[in-house]
């Protein structure tokens, strides 16, 4: 079972100033502030597809690095950085689903947590919400790892705050019908 | 069936999404990654996004090459046509026909007295070539279906866009304008076509007559293509109608046309179509009478604005094209809705 994050402070001044200098001790903290948050979302978004997790958290990383001399500094890095997430992710989708064209990857992604296991209400979210569709997968990630707000999202996702509120109350609606087995019991109204 | 999840317990189960810690290695590939010099990545250029003005013009491009392109593959004339003998022993090129064949370029088809064949004009109609007719097949253009008529009768039923099918023969060329008619070329070589549905243009070197259906026109060899008129024009009439197309009449023949015309008559249809009658006489009579061809037809139909007597009288093109549209619908079944014209004016310009 993973650890459950709350929403954290921005990084400090002197960070964001070692990252746009390329200081390997500034980058490490930004590294370690996101490291978990960005590959847990590559993670759910991939459908529990490690490997392809990992290259997509070193991908959203290095960008990160690389862009840090033009990044300004009234804006919020996680806002910037989220962005650079959905981004990486939705290439990544569209790279798979090309290779699966062609017959290149295994037909079959490994889940987060197999069917066979029992059930347990964390892996039943987590399938959940595997199967929705990719952008309302996407909205419902950014939502719930770091608590952004809609206007936030709506940045990291290149849409409206309207568009991310749809997708949202949609996903919820799929994810309430699909969940509705884990309804807790109390008294019958 | 069980009930859907309290929204807010949808909330609660989603912050509970496990967070999973990334891998070590995850930081090794990122500092490997940046150290690697810049031109060892393969970074894809930046595409800049197209403009949607040029998409949108590049959709509309491509649906009107593609339109126009399926319209020319499916009016394309082919390089032989079908016969059909419908009676006795038509010939093509001497050799008779008993069934289904083919009439090549240049090859002549030819019936007799007891003989007709029927002719398919490629998939824009069909062509009943009548008793004692010489038929030749043209090479007309990319989509122009080209017959010569050397003597005969030519039964034509057109269902395409207008000149596609063309009809040479010794006095005069016939160009369907989307149509069904009839065409007989007698053994001077005089022609002498009667619609009945649509429009015919007969051209001889400059001089054009527009022949619309329900009227009849005909052509002297080496003389311009006569004067549409009804077919109920009594005899005395046509030939003074005659004698005018030929430059030859007087006052009393346009007289006698007159009276023909708009006398007491208890032909209708004749008086509604003697526009056209009056509108091509304006053009043949000398300068002289005209104005009395003018004041007729302005009693018909009066000139619509912009269209003045003198420049009617001075033959200016544009007026006389400007009166004729505002006449066709007398002679017209229904007046034509302007994307019709607009793409009846396309269709002509696209292959001329």
């Amino acid at each position: 079972m993973g650890k459950v994050l709350v929403a954290e402070p921005e990084l400090d001044a002197d960070i964001l100033e070692g990252c746009r200098r390329g200081d390997p001790r500034a980058q490490r903290a930004v590294f370690e502030r996101y490291r978990d948050r960005v590959f847990s979302i590559a993670l759910h978004f991939l459908k529990g597809e490690h490997a392809a997790a990992q290259d997509v958290t070193q991908e959203v990383f290095v960008r990160v690095f690389r862009a840090a001399p033009s990044f300004r500094q009234d804006a919020r890095l996680s806002t910037w950085l989220y962005r650079i997430v959905a981004n990486a992710c939705l290439d990544e989708l569209r790279r798979r689903r090309r290779l699966l064209l062609f017959g290149d990857l295994p037909p079959t992604l490994h889940p987060v947590v197999s069917a066979a296991e029992p059930a347990d209400p964390d892996a039943e979210v987590t399938r959940a919400v595997s199967r929705l569709s990719p952008r309302l997968r996407m909205a419902v990630l950014l939502r719930y790892f770091d608590d952004l707000s809609y206007h936030e999202i709506a940045h990291a996702l290149g849409v409206t705050p309207g568009t991310v509120a749809s997708r949202l109350s949609r996903a919820h609606a799929i994810l309430a019908r699909d969940l509705a087995h884990l309804r807790p019991a109390g008294p019958s109204s | 069936m069980p009930q859907s999840l309290d929204p807010l317990d949808v909330e609660r189960l989603l912050r509970r999404l496990p967070v999973t810690q990334a891998p070590e290695s995850v930081w090794d590939g990122i500092q490997a990654a940046l150290k690697a010099p810049e031109v060892a990545r393969a970074v894809p250029p930046l595409k800049r996004p197209v403009p949607r003005w040029l998409m949108a013009a590049a959709v509309v491009l491509a649906v009107v090459t593609g339109t126009l392109g399926g319209l020319f593959r499916w009016y394309r004339a082919p390089s032989a046509w079908a016969v059909l003998p419908v009676a006795g022993r038509p010939t093509i090129a001497g050799a008779a026909l008993t069934s289904a064949d083919q009439l090549g370029a240049g090859e002549w088809l030819v019936t007799d007295a007891f003989s007709r064949a029927e002719l398919s004009v490629g998939r824009i109609g069909t062509a009943e070539v009548g008793p004692n007719s010489r038929v030749q097949l043209d090479r007309g253009g990319l989509t122009q279906h080209r017959l010569t008529l050397e003597h005969g009768r030519l039964q034509v039923v057109i269902s395409a866009p207008p000149r596609l099918f063309l009809v040479q023969t010794p006095s005069v060329l016939a160009t369907d304008l989307g149509c069904a008619y009839t065409l007989e070329v007698d053994s001077a070589g005089a022609s002498r076509l009667h619609v009945t549905a649509g429009w015919v243009e007969l051209k001889q070197g400059d001089a054009t007559s527009l022949v619309p259906a329900g009227l009849v026109a005909e052509v002297m060899v080496g003389e311009r293509p006569g004067t549409p008129y009804p077919p109920e024009l009594p005899d005395d009439a046509r030939m003074a109608l005659r004698r005018l197309d030929a430059g030859t009449g007087n006052v009393a023949d346009l007289d006698v046309v007159f009276v023909a015309l708009h006398g007491p008559s208890d032909f209708i249809t004749l008086r509604r179509q003697s526009g056209i009658t009056l509108w091509h006489l304006l053009q043949r009579v000398p300068p002289g009478m005209r104005e009395g061809v003018y004041q007729r037809l302005a009693e018909l139909s009066a000139p619509p604005a912009g269209v003045t007597r003198e420049g009617i009288l001075a033959l200016q093109r544009p007026m006389l094209e400007r009166w004729r549209r505002d006449l066709s619908p007398m002679w017209s079944e229904e007046a034509q809705a302007w994307w019709t014209r607009v793409a009846r004016r396309l269709w002509e310009w696209t292959i001329n």
